[in-house]
C-alpha cells in the first residue's frame, strides 16, 4: 500500500499551505491557503494540478481546513465558488466563524483598495461557509464509510486543529501549524498516540529553539517600555485574531501593574468582534481562563481603546497594534509610512513574514524599502524581531514527532534550508524516514499492510491462561523503538514477572477464510469438527536404543567412588531400562518441566499422549532399549523429548 | 431528599469503568469515589463534568474537596470520541439530546456490543444537540434507563400552558416563581416565555431572576457550550451572539443571577419579575422566603414544570396561601413508544432491557410485555426483558471475538487451503497487546520453540495403500511384505499390515481405518514420518482400504507450516488481501511533477 503526499503550496516554501494526499485511494485536500507574497496568479495553489477538467468534486473525497490564517484558508472560496469544487468541507467552529471575517478583510483590500477584478465576492465566502462543516475537538467522523477523520488540538490561534486521517489501517496525521508551548491565551498542542504511518508536520522554525518564554515576554515589554519613556511611537504590527489577543493580555497586564498612563491602541473594527468570538470560545483558550472567565473575561480590555484614523496626527506617545501584520497593506502600512524616517520610533515584527511583503523587507534590514512603484521610504525606526509567533520551534516539532509515534514525516511550511536541517536530525534521532518535497513533487511512502481478522476470545483465554501458568520469560522483544525516556516502560520492568501486564502471548490456531465473511482466527479442534473432515490418527512407536553396557558402566564407576558399599553394583539384578528412565525424567523435567506436566509412575513416564516405557514383553525386551510412543497431534513436543532422550542416554557413555 | 444508591451488592473493587450519562446522574459519584474501595475509571462529557462540579456543590453531603477529588477523577470525553480501554474495550459517547453534554454510552467488545440510553429526547426545538441514533445501529443489547412514563405531557403541548399562566401573572402585574434547577430545559422554557411575552408586549415590564448560588456560573458557562448544542444554536455563535436567550437579556440587563434572595434582589425589584431557581420541593432555598413575601396576594403565581417530583405534595404545606398554584409538569424524555420507534430505523437488537416500572408482565422465560408500547412483544430475534432494583440480569451475549490485525511478514508466510468456499491454514505467532491494540507478528526463535511444546497437529485424509506402496518404493524399499486381516476372522478391527526394511533397520505401518500405527526405530522416524504425510496427501486415488468409495476425500492438514508446507502444498503461496473494501474510488490518481 502507498500513501502520496504532493504540496501545491507550502512545499519548502511559506504560504499558501495546500497539500494533496492520496491514502487508501482517497483523495484528501489539506488545507487551501493563498500567499501574501504574491499579487498574481501565484496567489493561489495550481488548482489544474488535481484536474484539467476542473471535475474537483470527482477527484477529492474531502478538503480540511487547519486553522484560519489566510495562508491556510485563503483560496477555499475561490476553489469552491469559481473552480467549483463541491464536496464536504471540514473545519472547526471557531475556525468557521473567524475564517469568514477575515476572507471579507482581505477581499476589502484586494478588491477595494487595490481594485483587483476578477475576485470572489461577499457572497462568494458565504456560499463557501455554508458548505463547511464544523467539528468538535477528538470526535472521530465518518466521511464516508472508509474514511474517518479526527481533530486534535494545536494550540497556535483559536481553533487550530490537527487532524488524524485514516482509511482502512493505514492513517495520517497533518499538523497545519501548532504550538507545543502554552502561552498566556491558548494550551499546548495536544495529539494521541496514533501511530500514524505519515506525520505532515509544519517547520516554520525548523532550526530555532527559542529561548524561555517568560524571557521572551521581558524582552518585549522592556522594548516597549523603552521606547515610550523616550516618547517615541511603537507599532505593532499583527494579525486581527490571534498573536494580537495574547500580546493583548501582555500589555494589558503590565500597564496594569506598571500603571502607566501612555494611550494603547488597537486599529481594526474587527477587535470588538475578535474578542467576542473569544468569548464565546473560551472552551479553546487555556486552563487559567477557562476557569476564571466567570468573574472577569480576560478579553476585556481596560488599556486598550480602539484606533481611529485621526490619532495619526497625535503626537504620542503611543503603542499602536496595527493590522496587518506584515505590512503588505491596510493601517500597519499607513503607520509604519508614517513613522519609519523617525529614529525614536519603534517597529516590532512580532511574526514571521512570508518573502516579498514588506515586513520581510524590514526584517531583512533593508534602509530604504520601495513600497510601491511610486513611494519609497527611509527606514530610520529601530526594529526589532521578537519571535513570538506561535509555533512549534524544532524542539517542539521533535517532540510531537515522539509523542505521536510517526513512522515517517513530510515537511512543509518552511525554508527549504533549514529544512534539511531539521531532516537530518529526525532521520539520526528517530531513525525514520523524513521527507521534504517541493511543491508539485510527489512523495510515496510505502506502508506495511496489516489485515484485520476476528479471533476467537476463548483461543485468547486458553493460550493468555496457558502462558500464565507456565511463568515463560516475556518473549517480546528489546523494545527498541520506545524511547528510554518512556517512564511507564522503565516502571513495567522493575515489577516481578507475575504482576507485570503480559504484552506478548504466543498463540497458535487455525484461520478460517470463507468468502465474504471476515477472517476468523478459531481453535484448529473446533474448526475441523465444524467442517466434517475426516480426522485421521496416527500412532507412533519407536525402539530408543540405547547402550546398556556402557551404561552400566558409567554408573557403577559412579557408585563405586561415592559409596564404596560392597552391595552396590552386586550380583543382584540390575535394571538397566529403570535407571535410563529416570536419567531421561531427570533430563525431560529440567528441559520441559517448566512448559509441560510430566507424570512418573514405575515403568513409564506420561507427557500427554508420549508414553516412554521399559519393554515388558520377552520378544521386546530381546532387542533392548526404551519404547517410545506418541501420537502424531503430539509431534513437536514428540520431536522435542526424543532429542532430549538421546542426549541423556548419549551423556552417559 | 438525598439518598445513595445501594452498593451493598456490588463489590465495588471489581468495577472497572464508570460512565455518567448527565450531570443529574452523578450526585453519588463522591461518595463512589472518596468513600469505597472503588478504583476503577470515570468517563463523563466535558459539560457533565462542569455542572456537576457545580451542581454537586449543592448537597451538604459532601465537601469541597471531596467534590474536588472526585471531579478530577473524570475523565473528559466528547461525543463521538473513541475510547479504547483494556486492549479490548471501546466506549463511545453520543448525544442524548436530554441537556447539555448529555449522553447515551455505546460499549464495544470484541464484536458484540451495548447501547446504554439513559435520559434522552428526540424534541429538535430544545438547545442540547440532537440526539444521535447511530449508537443504535450496531448494538446487539439495548440498555434503556430513565423513560418517560405514560401518559406524561410532553414539553411541546405543556409549554404554551406554562407560556399563558406566565404572561397572565405579567400582565396584572404580579410576580412568577418557577422552583427548578438552573440547566437543562429551563433555558428552552425562559426563552419560549420571553418570545410568548414579547408576542404580547409585555416584555418591557418584566424582569428576570435567576436565584441560585451556582446561578451565575450555569447561566454563563452554558453559554460558551456552542458546540454542545442543537445545529440551530451553533449558528448563533457564527452571528457571533450568545446562542442562548438568556446570555443576551443579561447584557441589556433584563435578567439578573442572584446568590439568594437577599441583598440585591429586593432593591432591584422594579417590575413584575419572574424567578427561576430554588428547588422543586418547596422545602429549603429561596423559594421558601419568596412564597412567604409573595405567597400572600392573589395576583402572584407559582408554576411547577418538574415532572420527577410529587407537586401536589410539594404545594402541601402552601395550600392556604393565596397565590394562584398551577401544576404543569414538562417532561422532554423519550417515551418507551419513542424508543421502538427509533429502533425501527436501525438494525433490531438481540435484548432489548428496560426498567420494569415499564412493563406489565415478566414471563417464566424472562422475556416481558411492556406497557405501553405499541404492539411490541418478544420475538426470537429480539427479546424484550425488564431489569428490576438488586436484580441481577444476565445476557447471553454470543461467542466472542476481538478484532486482531495480522502482520504481512506473517501473512506471506500462510499457505490457506481451500475445501469448497471455505479455506484454512494453520497459524502460529506472538500476538502483541500493546496500546489497545492487537497485531499477530512470527513468533521469535524462542517463542517458536515453546509454541512447538504446546502445539497440536491435526491431520485429516484417509490412508492409501498403492500410495504408501509407490511412496516406499520411491525411498528405495523393495519388498515390504503386506498381510491383510480380516475383520470376520480375527474379531478385530480390519487391518493391513506392511512390514519393510528401512535405512537397513525393521518397520512395519499398520493401516486400520481411522488410525494408522507407525513402529519403527527412532532412528528412521522422521523418514517414515515424511513418507506418512506424503501418502497422505497424494492418495487421490479413492482409498482402497475401507472400499467406502464415495467418501469425501480431503487432504491433511499440517499445524506446522513451518516444516512441512513444502511437502504438503503444491501450489504456489497464496497471499491474503486485506478485506476492507477499498477499490480507488477515482479512475485516476494525481499525476507526479506536473507543475
Amino acid at each position: 500500500m502507498t500513501i502520496q503526499v504532493v504540496p501545491l503550496g507550502a512545499g519548502q516554501d511559506v504560504g499558501r499551505s495546500c497539500i494533496l494526499i492520496t491514502i487508501g485511494g482517497k483523495n484528501i485536500m489539506l488545507d487551501c491557503g493563498m500567499h501574501m507574497g504574491f499579487n498574481d496568479e501565484r496567489r493561489f495553489p495550481d488548482f489544474s494540478y488535481i484536474s484539467k477538467t476542473g471535475d474537483f468534486t470527482e477527484m477529492l473525497d474531502c478538503v480540511i481546513i487547519s486553522h484560519f490564517h489566510l495562508d491556510h484558508c485563503g483560496a477555499l472560496p475561490f476553489f469552491t465558488e469559481m473552480c467549483g469544487y463541491d464536496g464536504p468541507i471540514y473545519m472547526t467552529h471557531p475556525t468557521k466563524a473567524i475564517c469568514p471575517l477575515l476572507l471579507e478583510d482581505y477581499r476589502k483590500i484586494s478588491v477595494d483598495r487595490k481594485g483587483e477584478r476578477n475576485f470572489f465576492t461577499s457572497a462568494n465566502i458565504k456560499d463557501c461557509m455554508k458548505k463547511v462543516i464544523a467539528v468538535n475537538l477528538h470526535q472521530s467522523i465518518m466521511v464516508d464509510d472508509d474514511l474517518e477523520i479526527c481533530a486534535y488540538y494545536a494550540g497556535h490561534v483559536l481553533g487550530a486543529a490537527m487532524f488524524y486521517i485514516r482509511v482502512g489501517e493505514e492513517s495520517l496525521v497533518y499538523t497545519g501549524d501548532y504550538n507545543m508551548t502554552p502561552d498566556r491565551h491558548l494550551g499546548s498542542a495536544w495529539i494521541d498516540k496514533v501511530r500514524p504511518d505519515v506525520l505532515i508536520t509544519e517547520s516554520t522554525y525548523a532550526t530555532t529553539i527559542r529561548d524561555s518564554k517568560r524571557s521572551r515576554e521581558r524582552d518585549f515589554l522592556k522594548k516597549v517600555h523603552d521606547c515610550v519613556a523616550d516618547g517615541g511611537n511603537v507599532i505593532i504590527p499583527v494579525f486581527a485574531l490571534g498573536r494580537a489577543q495574547e500580546l493583548c493580555i501582555l500589555i494589558e497586564t503590565y500597564w496594569e501593574r506598571m500603571d502607566l498612563k501612555v494611550p494603547i491602541y488597537f486599529s481594526t473594527g474587527l477587535t470588538e468582534k475578535a474578542n467576542h468570538f473569544y468569548r464565546l470560545f473560551i472552551n479553546w483558550t487555556n486552563e487559567k481562563i477557562k476557569s476564571t472567565f466567570v468573574h472577569r473575561n480576560m478579553f476585556d480590555f481596560k488599556h486598550i481603546k480602539p484606533w481611529e484614523r485621526s490619532f495619526i496626527e497625535l503626537p504620542g506617545p503611543m503603542v499602536v497594534f496595527a493590522t496587518p501584520g506584515m505590512l503588505h497593506s491596510g493601517t500597519s502600512l499607513e503607520l509604519f509610512k508614517k513613522w519609519a524616517p523617525n529614529p525614536k520610533n519603534m517597529i516590532i515584527m512580532p511574526g514571521y513574514c512570508v518573502a516579498g511583503t514588506v515586513g520581510s523587507k524590514v526584517l531583512a534590514g533593508e534602509k530604504k524599502i520601495q513600497i510601491d512603484s511610486f513611494t519609497s521610504v527611509d527606514v530610520n525606526l529601530q526594529v526589532k524581531n521578537l519571535s513570538f509567533s506561535a509555533h512549534a520551534d524544532a524542539k517542539g516539532i521533535m517532540q510531537l514527532i515522539r509523542q505521536c509515534e510517526a513512522k515517517n514525516v513530510v515537511l512543509v511550511h518552511g525554508e527549504k534550508s533549514s529544512m534539511g536541517f531539521l531532516k537530518s536530525r529526525i532521520m539520526t534521532e528517530f531513525g525514520i524516514p523524513c521527507f521534504d518535497p517541493a511543491n508539485g513533487e510527489t512523495v510515496s511512502i510505502e506502508t506495511t499492510h496489516v489485515i484485520p481478522i476476528e479471533m476467537s476470545a476463548s483461543l485468547l483465554k486458553r493460550h493468555l491462561i496457558r502462558q500464565s501458568e507456565a511463568q515463560e520469560p516475556d518473549m517480546s522483544p528489546p523494545s527498541s523503538s520506545e524511547s528510554s525516556d518512556d517512564s511507564t516502560e522503565a516502571f513495567k520492568k522493575s515489577l516481578p514477572a507475575e504482576v507485570r501486564p503480559k504484552d506478548t502471548v504466543l498463540i497458535q490456531g487455525m484461520l478460517v477464510i470463507d468468502e465474504g465473511k471476515p477472517i476468523r482466527f478459531e481453535e484448529a479442534e473446533e474448526v475441523l469438527q465444524k467442517s466434517g473432515l475426516a480426522k485421521h490418527k496416527v500412532r507412533f512407536e519407536v525402539r530408543k536404543a540405547y547402550n546398556a553396557t556402557a551404561l552400566r558402566a558409567a554408573v557403577e564407576e559412579a557408585d563405586y567412588y561415592q559409596s564404596m558399599g560392597p552391595e552396590s553394583g552386586g550380583s543382584s539384578e540390575w535394571d538397566s531400562d529403570a535407571f535410563a528412565l529416570d536419567l531421561v525424567y531427570v533430563a525431560l523435567q529440567s528441559a520441559i518441566g517448566n512448559h509441560v506436566a510430566l507424570a512418573r509412575d514405575g515403568s513409564a513416564i506420561a507427557v500427554r499422549s508420549i508414553r516412554i516405557r521399559a519393554p515388558t514383553m520377552a520378544e521386546e525386551k530381546e532387542k533392548g532399549g526404551l519404547l517410545i510412543g506418541w501420537d502424531y497431534q503430539d509431534e513437536d513436543l514428540a520431536t522435542r523429548i526424543l532429542s532430549v532422550v538421546t542426549l541423556a542416554l548419549a551423556s552417559t557413555r | 431528599m438525598f439518598k445513595l444508591p445501594d452498593f451493598s451488592g456490588i463489590d465495588l473493587k471489581s468495577v472497572d469503568v464508570v460512565l455518567i450519562s448527565n450531570f443529574n446522574h452523578m450526585l453519588s459519584l463522591p461518595y463512589l469515589t472518596e468513600f469505597t474501595d472503588f478504583q476503577g475509571r470515570i468517563f463523563a462529557t466535558e459539560p457533565t463534568i462542569e455542572f456537576g462540579r457545580s451542581g454537586s456543590g449543592l448537597y451538604p453531603a459532601y465537601n469541597m474537596a471531596d467534590i474536588k477529588a472526585c471531579i478530577d477523577k473524570i475523565q473528559p470525553v466528547r461525543f463521538r470520541e473513541h475510547v479504547s480501554l483494556y486492549g479490548s474495550l471501546k466506549l463511545t459517547a453520543h448525544s442524548a439530546g436530554y441537556c447539555l453534554g448529555s449522553s447515551n454510552w455505546h460499549i464495544q467488545t470484541g464484536t458484540e456490543s451495548i447501547a446504554f440510553v439513559s435520559s434522552s429526547s428526540i424534541q429538535t426545538n430544545l438547545h442540547p444537540d440532537l440526539f444521535d441514533g447511530s449508537l443504535l445501529e450496531k448494538a446487539s443489547t439495548v440498555i434503556a434507563a430513565d423513560l418517560c412514563p405514560k401518559g406524561a405531557t410532553s414539553y411541546n403541548s405543556g409549554v404554551n400552558d406554562v407560556c399563558a399562566k406566565v404572561a397572565m401573572t405579567v400582565a396584572r402585574k404580579g410576580h412568577v416563581l418557577v422552583p427548578c434547577a438552573i440547566s437543562g430545559f429551563l433555558f428552552d422554557l425562559m426563552e419560549d416565555i420571553h418570545l410568548h411575552l414579547n408576542h404580547m408586549g409585555l416584555t418591557h415590564q418584566v424582569q428576570y431572576a435567576f436565584i441560585s448560588p451556582v446561578a451565575e456560573t450555569a447561566l454563563q458557562y452554558s453559554n460558551i457550550l456552542a458546540e454542545w448544542m442543537a445545529p440551530r444554536k451553533q449558528e448563533m455563535v457564527y452571528l457571533p451572539e450568545a446562542p442562548l436567550l438568556h446570555g443576551i437579556l443579561q447584557e441589556k440587563g433584563l435578567s439578573k443571577t442572584y446568590k439568594s434572595v437577599h441583598g440585591a434582589f429586593s432593591s432591584d425589584l422594579k417590575h413584575p419579575c419572574i424567578v427561576f431557581g430554588g428547588h422543586p420541593s418547596l422545602r429549603s432555598g429561596p423559594m421558601v422566603n419568596l412564597l412567604q413575601m409573595w405567597g400572600g396576594q392573589a395576583q402572584n403565581s407559582i408554576v411547577l414544570v418538574e415532572p420527577r417530583m410529587d407537586s401536589a405534595a410539594s404545594l402541601e404545606p402552601f395550600k392556604d396561601l393565596e397565590i394562584s398554584k398551577r401544576i404543569c409538569p414538562l417532561d422532554i424524555r423519550m417515551s418507551i413508544d419513542q424508543l421502538v420507534d427509533v429502533m425501527r430505523k436501525h438494525k433490531h437488537p438481540k435484548h432489548v432491557l428496560v426498567p420494569s416500572s415499564n412493563t406489565i408482565l415478566t414471563r417464566s422465560d424472562g422475556t416481558a410485555e411492556l406497557a405501553d408500547a405499541k404492539n411490541t412483544t418478544s420475538t426470537p430475534a429480539c427479546q424484550w426483558s425488564a431489569y428490576k432494583y438488586a436484580e441481577p440480569l444476565q445476557l447471553g451475549i454470543g461467542s466472542l471475538y476481538e478484532t486482531v490485525l495480522l502482520s504481512e511478514e506473517l501473512a506471506k508466510g500462510i499457505f490457506p487451503q481451500s475445501f469448497g468456499t471455505t479455506s484454512i491454514a494453520a497459524i502460529s505467532g506472538s500476538l502483541s497487546i500493546y496500546n489497545n491494540r492487537m497485531q499477530l507478528e512470527p513468533a521469535s526463535v524462542g517463542g517458536r520453540q515453546i509454541l512447538a511444546l504446546h502445539s497440536q497437529r491435526q491431520l485429516c485424509g484417509t490412508m492409501n495403500l498403492n500410495t504408501l506402496l509407490t511412496g516406499l518404493a520411491m525411498i528405495g524399499v523393495s519388498d515390504p511384505v503386506v498381510t491383510a486381516l480380516d475383520e470376520i476372522k480375527d474379531m478385530q478391527e480390519a487391518e493391513i499390515r506392511v512390514e519393510f526394511m528401512l535405512e537397513g533397520k525393521d518397520a512395519s505401518i499398520i493401516m486400520r481405518e481411522n488410525e494408522t500405527i507407525v513402529k519403527c526405530e527412532e532412528a528412521i522416524h522422521i523418514s517414515s514420518t515424511v513418507l506418512l504425510l506424503k501418502t497422505l496427501a497424494e492418495s487421490d486415488i479413492p482409498p482402497a482400504l475401507d472400499g467406502d468409495s464415495h467418501r469425501a476425500y480431503a487432504r491433511p492438514l499440517e499445524l506446522d507450516i513451518v516444516k512441512f508446507s513444502a511437502l504438503v502444498h503444491k501450489g504456489p503461496p497464496i497471499t491474503l488481501h486485506p478485506t476492507y473494501p477499498h477499490t480507488p474510488s477515482h479512475p485516476t490518481r494525481f499525476s507526479p511533477n506536473i507543475v
